[in-house]
């Protein structure tokens, strides 16, 4: 248990135990009058004299003051089990909750509430002012069982109160609470309150519970501020009544919900997994599909994100091949006794099967479709249970914070352990760290087919744009603070470093007629300088002048407009070269650009009819302000999106998409390929391959001599190859770390292979050796060993392989980079 | 008139059942009451003066449920009006539309029909602030309803409050207005029909 | 031989500290401090220790979690402490410790003990029997500074930009403030909370950094570091000191005035602090020693390569599954109805 007090410079403070707020005492006193005085006026009522007053919980003593103040009261117990928050009620907390400890009446017993029960004589009012449950044990005192217990010391009119959750935030909770208060024999009447500071820690609205053995409906609350005979200092009991009025909807839950036992403990799965109905029919419909029951895993801590739970199921899967089958299928047969008939059927055959061949989990699944799916659901519960499991320092895939960007950094989730990488690959014989991305992904540059731009695609259509309802969120920071502020930003208003862009030519519609490669007509405008203002994708930017761009490298970039892609370096002002106007590529980029400024219109729309209602107040509110100033933003980045938009046009409705490249080609960009003889060929606008070996440039069948390879197009290709390059030596240099450990594992594993033989050997087969923490027959040792030996192996060669392909690569890469070196 | 074919009458106490006769017909029960109580006083014949304080409670009865009913049926009228209103947002009629139809047309509308409504009661006072009261109400109903849907875009916390008051000014500022406009409407009825009866 | 594990008291706390910081295999993860704050955000912690001839020798604190109607791990995390050195001995201990463990299960609940010690890859032959974990509790690379170097010999070892920016750091007048105050963390959290989202990594709550400050800020065992220039807090990191070794565990810093390099000031104050109280090496934690640009500390890890240091890779968690356990639960899930 932790405590943490925080106190304020204007003399409020806050008590928080376990980082959850308890109560801050600007507003605690309308969750302890809510909390105390229905009950104590409705047990008035009934005996308006000499009442007894059981607090359990509310060591802060801030429950007993209401008791203490209300008329009538002659005796009460407080039963907290932390000494420490009842010494800070003594003493930092005496001036807020009136010395409430020194009062005669009043008896404190720092117990465990159930052990106080024990023994306790009948009370007429009881308080239970229990923090909400964070683990297993803590749900004792919220279980069917405690409440029958209290309802025992209850007198027959008495009147029981007990602090609940929120029906507004984990409803299934609140009402599995109801219900079992009333499985106890009791009557339970709902009712919430707003409490402002925990509303501000999105806690949502409070709910209370009323109970007692004689029934209870909402109309007993209606006329309390006139019974009440204490006035209250935040609370307006008249309205009280108001916060006991709940939907229909909303008590039906109250039917799906289960009771809350010591013995099924449903209390916690049902506040930590809010709005989620486990389909575990479904599940049971489709034994071999894991994505349904992947999403009936609950999540078992406040700390996790769906998003995590899934993504370390997955992992689980993977590294379950490493598990002793043969072993776990013997333990289960031992207890076998339990299950059904044709479940100890199947797992005797696949015993049987199991003592003849090695085990594969696949063969498993097929055999014990069941046992198989209940062992997938037991490994992730087992390693999604302690929160810091899914939590390791940065393993966040990014969904916590906004629910929006789940693609980015998704691939990378789990603690730097590369997953994902092969099947095989995680299982005993992984030490690799992160490894996010394949060989086949790496070679295809920047912007190819599967390259950045198709997820982006996707990132798009996750985004905050295609979000709920018609008016998206932007977060807080969003473009409010940043957009127009000079940089850059993307997306989610995240500000990128900015940069600019020096070409001839920004007249609406222009038409290159100059080119490094081509020649033709220098332009007579003069170059101009346009910065990028909106990063659309990882790679797309548009202009300032709405021109759209995709860079490749530090130098070299694309510009797409008016039908044309060319190829440009920032070292000079005109194209290279035109490029092949690939319609998939435009489709692309409209695309990209529609999902943008839709969503940017639906933001503006959102802000212009809310500042039609209250624009007028600008003047007097600076938040108000802001958001017309954000319209004006929103409205330059629509223009500049639609003028993107206009200014990209169209290809000629002759052009087709490029076939996909061979085997041994790496796409650089879309259009651009390097060759397995170190050339690269690029296809200009007429449809034909340009192909340069850095010196010599030969342009298919129209120049079929080769002539000098312009300086500024080798160097432009130089800078695409030279970032191509780091991305290749890192990967080489992950799979080279990972292939020396796995040959030191494997001559450990032989060492220990040649160790064992030789003791079965000198001793009979039955020896006992060492396998790790195990000790084993040597022959189980061998075999144990010899199937690692053939896991390792398999292993050593994917990475071989692996190492192999990336090495051609990279010396293509590195030994073309002299002859493409010659730049200016 | 009755009154004046009635000879045990002195000229005294018929002068004031004339005046209580003619407060009557203007709707004025205030002062017929105190008329009458000056012809009683006066000692004209009891006939008459119960006949006329029976007159004058009817009167007034009917004056109060008018003046109730014209409220709530103009309350009726703003709501059907800004029904239609919420078709769209202020900007899907552009704003002057929008301005002329939230702030004059509607709120005219409930003032001629509280007017109408009250016409025989013959206070423009009351009435005005009967159409003040259904189209302000309706009008702060509708802002509020509207205002709640959008939420502020980007509520941010620390922005909260100010969007808040933002919204909350706007609202009483809107329902004040339009409350204006179909008070002024109504009482300019209410004055032209005593203005008519009267010539 | 002759090796015995006990579960120990809390009278053990100082010298199991004392052990457990002076052990590089292990860190602040089997500290008792650590346990504490462990404990408040709902684990159970128990802790063994192996004796040998009377004298503690290793052992492991551990952590478990339980929710209702599922068993988790028994989690070691930078341990067990063991006499890794001498295999033989270090097999014994670590079999005495999967007994202890298991017979804990048996009563407590728990499908197998996950340890994730400090040592270099590949695992030793004797854990053999382990299984790779699917998930790790601390990164497996890191980059690691060495703090028993002078100052001189530090700033000789860095990278060229690195020094620069230390220096351009010194020059703009940052300044470094160290806390240990609660109420300090209100004004680290929203730093930390602004990183995550620009980074999009996931922020762990305020609750757990108020929990982690209750238990670590009053034994000294972690402290806040913030950066200032002109008035305004740029960055802020929380660092865990913890015998031999100081760790860099959450930091944040603002998008603004970048160019006074304020996170280079802090993690030299930070290296000068924790050379003060006897650290003899400052981990960075996470760290991308290739150069991937996928990878989940690819960020940081360019910012990292700047103060030089040596890189350390780990071996990761490993799991000792309890099949008999496992067998029961299996059955159990299975024989109830639907």
């Amino acid at each position: 248990m932790s405590l943490y007090l925080d106190e304020r410079d204007d003399g409020s403070c806050a008590l928080y135990l376990d980082g959850d707020l308890q109560f801050d005492s600007r507003d605690e006193a309308l969750y302890h009058e809510s909390l105390a005085l229905p009950a104590l006026c409705l047990a008035r009522r009934a005996r308006p004299t000499g009442l007894r007053v059981l607090i359990c919980g509310g060591g802060d003593g801030l429950a007993l003051r209401e008791c203490l103040r209300f008329p009538g009261v002659v005796h009460a117990d407080l039963v907290d089990y932390d000494p420490e928050v009842v010494e800070l009620g003594r003493t930092r907390f005496a001036a807020l909750n009136a010395d409430a400890f020194e009062d005669t009446r009043a008896h404190v017993h720092i117990a465990d509430a159930w052990d106080f029960l024990k023994s306790a004589d009948p009370y007429d009012v009881v308080l239970c002012d229990f923090t909400v449950p964070r683990r297993a044990e803590d749900t004792r005192v919220f279980a069917q069982e405690w409440y029958a217990r209290l309802a025992e010391v209850l007198t027959p009119d008495g009147l029981l109160a007990l602090n609940a959750v929120s029906p507004q935030r984990v409803p299934e909770a609140f009402w599995c609470l109801r219900k079992t208060v009333r499985a106890a024999g009791l009557s339970a009447l709902p009712y919430r309150a707003c409490i402002p500071s925990f509303r501000a820690h999105g806690y949502g609205a409070w709910g209370f519970l009323l109970a007692s053995h004689s029934p209870l409906n909402a109309s007993l609350l209606h006329d309390l501020d006139e019974d009440c005979p204490v006035s209250t200092r935040q609370t307006d009991l008249s309205r009280l009544w108001r916060g006991a009025r709940f939907s229909r909807a909303e008590r039906r839950l109250e039917q799906q919900v289960p009771v809350h036992t010591l013995q099924n403990g449903c209390l916690l799965p049902l506040l930590l997994n809010p709005g989620l109905a486990p389909s575990e029919q479904e599940a049971a419909q489709h034994p071999y599909d894991l994505n349904p029951l992947l999403r009936a895993i609950p999540i078992l801590h406040p700390y996790h994100t769906r998003l995590m739970v899934e993504t370390l199921a997955k992992q689980v899967i993977g590294t379950m091949s490493a598990l002793d089958l043969r072993r776990l299928v013997e333990a289960v047969l031992r207890r076998a006794a339990a299950l059904p008939q044709e479940v100890r059927t199947e797992l005797t055959r696949l015993r049987e099967f199991l003592s003849l061949s090695p085990m594969q989990l696949q063969v498993f699944g097929a055999w014990c479709g069941r046992l198989f799916v209940a062992l997938v659901l037991l490994m992730t519960l087992a390693n999604a249970i302690a929160p810091d499991n899914a939590f390791a320092k940065g393993s966040g895939a990014g969904a916590g914070a906004h629910g929006s960007s789940a693609s980015v950094g998704h691939s990378s989730f789990g603690g730097g352990r590369g997953f994902g990488t092969g099947g095989g690959r995680a299982s005993g014989g992984s030490f690799s760290g992160a490894r996010g991305f394949s060989s086949s992904s790496r070679a295809g540059g920047s912007f190819g087919r599967g390259g950045s731009f198709s997820s982006s695609r996707s990132f798009g259509h996750g985004s905050v744009f295609s979000g709920h309802g018609d008016a998206p969120h932007f977060t807080g920071s969003g473009f409010r603070s940043s957009y127009g502020s000079g940089h850059a930003v993307d997306l989610e208003g995240v500000p990128r470093s900015s940069r600019s862009f020096f070409y001839c030519g920004s007249g609406g519609g222009h038409i290159h007629t100059y080119t490094v490669v081509h020649g033709g007509t220098a332009p007579a405008m003069a170059p101009q300088t346009h910065q990028s203002l909106f990063v659309a994708a990882k790679d797309m930017l548009v202009l300032d002048n709405g021109d759209v761009i995709i860079t490749l490298s530090d130098t070299a970039y694309l510009l797409v407009t008016n039908g044309t892609v060319a190829l440009m370096s920032d070292k000079n002002p005109d194209p290279l070269l035109l490029l092949y106007p690939d319609p998939t590529l435009f489709q692309n980029i409209r695309q990209q650009l529609e999902d943008q400024g839709l969503g940017v219109e639906q933001a503006i729309t959102a802000r212009q009819d809310w500042l039609s209602w209250v624009g007028w107040t600008s003047a007097l509110l600076p938040a108000v302000g802001e958001d017309r100033k954000e319209l004006t933003n929103l409205q330059d980045l629509d223009r500049r999106l639609h003028t993107a938009f206009d200014r990209l046009g169209n290809p000629p409705a002759s052009a087709a998409a490029t076939p996909p490249p061979a085997a041994d080609e790496v796409e650089l960009f879309l259009g651009c390929r390097l060759l397995a003889n170190g050339d690269i060929t690029i296809r200009d606008d007429r449809g034909e391959w340009l192909t340069t070996d850095g010196a010599t440039l030969t342009t298919g069948q129209t120049h079929p001599a080769p002539r000098p390879s312009p300086p500024l197009l080798t160097a432009a290709l130089y800078s695409i190859l030279v970032k191509l390059d780091p991305d290749t030596t890192a990967a080489l240099a992950s799979d080279r770390h990972d292939l020396q450990l796995s040959e030191t594992d494997l001559r450990a594993l032989q060492q220990d292979l040649n160790d064992y033989q030789l003791l079965q050997r000198q001793n009979d087969s039955s020896y006992e050796v060492d396998y790790g923490t195990e000790q084993i027959p040597a022959s189980d040792a061998i075999s144990r060993t010899q199937k690692d030996i053939d896991q390792n192996l398999q292993e050593t060669k994917r990475l071989q392989d692996d190492i192999t392909h990336l090495t051609l690569l990279q010396e293509r890469i590195q030994a073309l980079q002299p002859r493409y070196k010659t730049g200016p | 008139m009755r009154a004046q074919n009635d000879p045990a009458m002195s000229a005294e106490s018929h002068a004031e059942i004339l005046a209580t006769e003619r407060a009557l017909a203007r709707g004025d029960m205030a002062a017929a009451q105190r008329h009458l109580n000056l012809a009683i006083h006066q000692g004209a014949p009891e006939k008459q003066t119960n006949w006329l304080a029976a007159a004058i409670e009817t009167a007034a009865q009917l004056q109060q449920r008018r003046i109730r009913g014209g409220g709530w049926r103009g309350f009726g009228v703003a709501v059907v009006g800004y029904l239609c209103l919420s078709l769209q947002q202020p900007l899907g009629w552009t704003l002057p539309l929008w301005l002329f139809l939230a702030f004059l047309l509607v709120p005219g509308l409930v003032g001629l029909v509280v007017g109408q409504q009250q016409r025989q009661a013959h206070l423009p006072g009351r009435s005005f602030w009967a159409a003040a009261k259904s189209s302000g109400w309706a009008m702060g109903l509708y802002t509020a309803l509207h205002l709640f849907r959008l939420g502020g875009p980007q509520s941010d916390s620390a922005d909260l409050g100010q969007e808040l008051l933002a919204g909350t000014l706007s609202l009483l500022l809107f329902a004040l207005i339009a409350g204006l406009a179909a008070g002024t409407v109504s009482a300019m009825v209410v004055r032209s029909g005593a203005k008519e009866q009267q010539a | 031989m002759g090796q015995e594990i006990q579960e120990l008291g809390p009278e053990w706390d100082a010298r199991w500290d004392a052990l457990a910081g002076q052990t590089a295999e292990s860190g602040f993860m089997q500290s008792t401090a650590w346990a504490a704050f462990k404990r408040s955000e709902g684990y159970t912690t128990r802790r063994y220790g192996l004796f040998e001839e009377e004298a503690l020798t290793g052992g492991a604190s551990l952590l478990s979690y339980s929710a209702p109607g599922s068993e988790g791990f028994f989690l070691c995390p930078e341990g067990p402490l063991m006499p890794w050195h001498d295999p033989p001995k270090a097999r014994e201990g670590l079999r005495l410790l999967a007994r202890a463990v298991e017979q804990q299960a048996e009563q407590s609940g728990g499908l197998g003990l996950r340890i994730e010690p400090h040592l270099p890859p590949p695992r030793p032959s004797l854990m053999r029997n382990w299984t790779r974990a699917p998930i790790d509790l601390n990164p497996i690379h890191s980059l690691m500074l060495d703090l028993t170097l002078s100052d001189a010999e530090f700033r000789a070892q860095m990278r060229p930009k690195g020094r620069y920016n230390l220096g351009l750091a010194h020059r703009h007048g940052v300044t470094v403030i160290r806390s240990q105050a609660m109420h300090d963390l209100t004004r680290f959290y929203p730093l930390f909370e602004e990183t995550a989202r620009r980074q999009r990594f996931f922020a762990e709550p305020f609750g757990f950094f108020l929990n982690l400050g209750a238990a670590l800020f009053p034994s000294g065992q972690a402290e806040l570091f913030f950066a200032e220039w002109q008035g305004e807090t740029l960055a802020a990191i929380l660092v865990i000191l913890f015998g031999r070794r100081a760790t860099y565990l959450y930091g944040g810093s603002s998008a603004r005035q970048r160019q006074v390099m304020p996170t280079y000031a802090l993690h030299w104050a930070v290296m000068q602090a924790a050379r003060a109280q006897g650290c003899r090496e400052y981990d960075l934690y996470g760290y991308d020693p290739f150069g991937l640009p996928e990878h989940l500390y690819a960020g940081f890890s360019q910012f990292k390569r700047q103060f030089g240091g040596r890189r350390i890779d780990n071996i990761g968690a490993w799991d000792l599954l309890f099949y008999e356990r496992l067998a029961a639960s299996l059955v159990e899930r299975l024989a109830a109805p639907g």
